[in-house]
């Protein structure tokens, strides 16, 4: 599904923000990024999205090689992704619905398809009731949970998540991991970044710490500060 | 192709986002209404200079005298040389006595006082050709046309154009003044409409980048500014085009005494004909108004 080979990445200003990283993840895996802060998570999500080019290397998304893809093909590759952030970034002069449905018109979905798919996802993470709200009325956990709906109503094979649950307290942290471990037990692979030490700790999934650019560890299922 | 479920988002948009920024939505629209305002006026203006021109030149010509000693071979040949001559739209031959009798009746005169004056036999009139230009501007031409074949048969040419030429230069003035006046009008509501974009575009800068993280492609984006511009532009061109069409037929309307001089000459274009004329022109200037100044006010904000 992921895959990194060789990639470096220099800032113009000189600052490094990943060191020859290699790394595979495959399809339907439930992946966690960690790693202290400036440890270069962000600079590698933001690559996955092709919002930074690599300075070296090369990073393959479901056999596409980022590298070869146009700027006009940005797009239509991004719709093959869901994409969650720590800021939340909802569109703040749409509801709920209308944030989710706005991934769908996007696509050009019918307005039939749009009825169907939205209230399903917003039940799916349980926002059924915030539908008609708009973002400023709800807490940070529910704008996560709009936001997480937002990534999964197109139904991307791979979802990424830089620090989904940074904004929030620890039980909704819960509930939000909760959901992303959801949307993996129906096929769609998942990478999270996070901080969250004690979820990491609990989840037992596979971890990858970054350490100034570099990959430090890669354990298949453990905890934050396993050693390998 | 757009689709038309995406053509109603984006119209949705675009009219969220001119309710959202009223206050620069307004005076986005009263600028390009005042510019198109000015354009329709200097347009009305030329059209109206020349629709006078085409009524003078039905009743303005000029009058060819022809020589005493000109045969009727040599008149004959002159008029089958004028009818013929380019931008001559009618000719007439008018004999001394005919130019006579016409000057009596215009007198009030009946055929006692032509012949209590004892006129009869001894006409002071020469024999003359009446031309008709078909347009105006061609006036000039045809004298001097005529002046080289007619030679020693045209003894004079009486021109009668010198409110045709006026006409003409002050019209040739009009049509350089609204180009300028126009281009510099047009440039200020461009310029305007683009800051309303811009303030919008500003406003929504982030929201713009999380579109464009969620997979919207840049026209995705730009449509909604972009029929926002239109829509600026539809409006103002709405509001020039209605205070233009009062106005006009208004000014028709009015009793001027200077109306009745120049009537004498030439009517203006009626409203009936003068208002759709406009309307055509003033709509699809505010749409290109509105467009390329919204294209140019998003260009930059799309790269995310
Ligand atoms: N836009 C940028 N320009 C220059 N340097 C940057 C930029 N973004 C991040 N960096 C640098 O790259 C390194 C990695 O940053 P980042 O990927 O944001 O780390 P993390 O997300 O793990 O906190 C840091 O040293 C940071 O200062
Ligand atoms: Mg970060």
């Amino acid at each position: 599904m992921i895959e990194l080979l060789g990639v470096t990445k220099i800032y113009e200003n000189g600052a490094k923000g990943v060191l020859d990283l290699s790394l595979k993840i495959e399809k339907g895996e439930f992946a966690f990024v960690v790693g202290a802060s400036g440890s270069g998570k962000s600079t590698l999500i933001r690559m996955l999205l092709k919002e930074l080019d690599p300075s070296e290397g090369q990073i393959f998304i479901n056999g596409q090689n980022l590298g070869e893809l146009t700027m006009k093909q940005i797009p239509y590759f991004r719709r093959s992704l869901g994409v969650v952030f720590q800021d939340f970034r909802l569109l703040k002069n749409k509801t709920v619905y209308e944030n989710v449905a706005f991934a769908m018109q996007i696509v050009e979905a019918s307005s039939r398809e749009i009825r169907r798919n939205v209230p399903a996802v917003l039940s799916m993470v349980g926002l059924q009731k915030k539908a008609k709200a708009f973002p400023n009325q709800l807490s940070g956990g529910e704008q996560q949970r709009t936001a997480l709906a937002r990534a999964i109503v197109n139904k991307p094979a791979l979802l990424i998540a830089d620090e989904p649950t940074g904004n929030l307290d620890p039980a909704t942290a819960w509930e939000i991991m909760g959901i992303l471990e959801d949307i993996n037990a129906r096929g769609t692979t998942v990478v999270v970044v996070t901080h969250a030490k004690d979820i990491v700790d609990q989840m037992q999934k596979r971890v990858l710490t970054l350490n100034n650019g570099v990959l430090l560890k890669d354990i298949d299922q453990g905890g934050y500060n396993d050693e390998v | 192709m757009m689709k038309f479920r995406s053509f109603r988002y984006y119209l949705k948009e675009a009219i969220t986002n001119l309710f959202r920024n009223g206050v620069m939505s307004t005076v986005s629209v009263l600028t390009v209404a005042s510019c198109i305002f000015m354009f329709v006026l200097m347009f009305s203006l030329a059209v109206n200079i020349d629709f006078m021109l085409h009524q003078l030149s039905n009743t303005l010509g000029f009058v060819v005298v022809i020589s005493d000693d000109a045969t009727t071979a040599e008149k004959e040949a002159l008029y089958a040389q004028i009818i013929d001559a380019p931008h001559v739209s009618d000719l007439r031959y008018i004999p001394a006595d005919e130019g006579l009798r016409n000057f009596m009746e215009s007198l009030g005169a009946d055929d006692g006082l032509f012949e209590g004056l004892g006129l009869h036999g001894s006409n002071p009139l020469p024999h003359i050709f009446e031309v008709r230009v078909g347009d105006p501007r061609y006036m000039e031409m045809v004298v001097r046309n005529i002046v080289a074949i007619g030679g020693e048969t045209v003894d004079e040419i009486n021109e009668q154009s010198e409110l045709v030429n006026g006409l003409i230069t002050f019209n040739r003035g009009v049509r350089i003044a609204s180009v300028a006046v126009v281009a510099v009008f047009v440039s200020i509501s461009v310029i305007i409409i683009i800051n309303t974009i811009k303030l919008t575009v500003n406003n929504r800068k982030t929201e713009i980048g999380i579109m464009k993280y969620v997979g919207a492609t840049d026209w995705f984006v730009r449509w909604p500014f972009i029929i926002e511009g239109i829509l600026i532009g539809i409006i103002g061109a709405l509001a020039a085009d209605i205070i233009f069409s009062y106005s006009y037929t208004a000014f028709i309307n009015s009793d001027f005494r200077f109306f009745e001089i120049l009537g004498e000459f030439a009517a203006f274009r009626p409203s009936s004909e003068m208002l759709p004329l406009v309307s055509i022109v003033a709509l699809p200037t505010g749409v290109a108004i509105g467009a390329v100044a919204s294209l140019l006010s998003v260009r930059k904000y799309l790269k995310v």
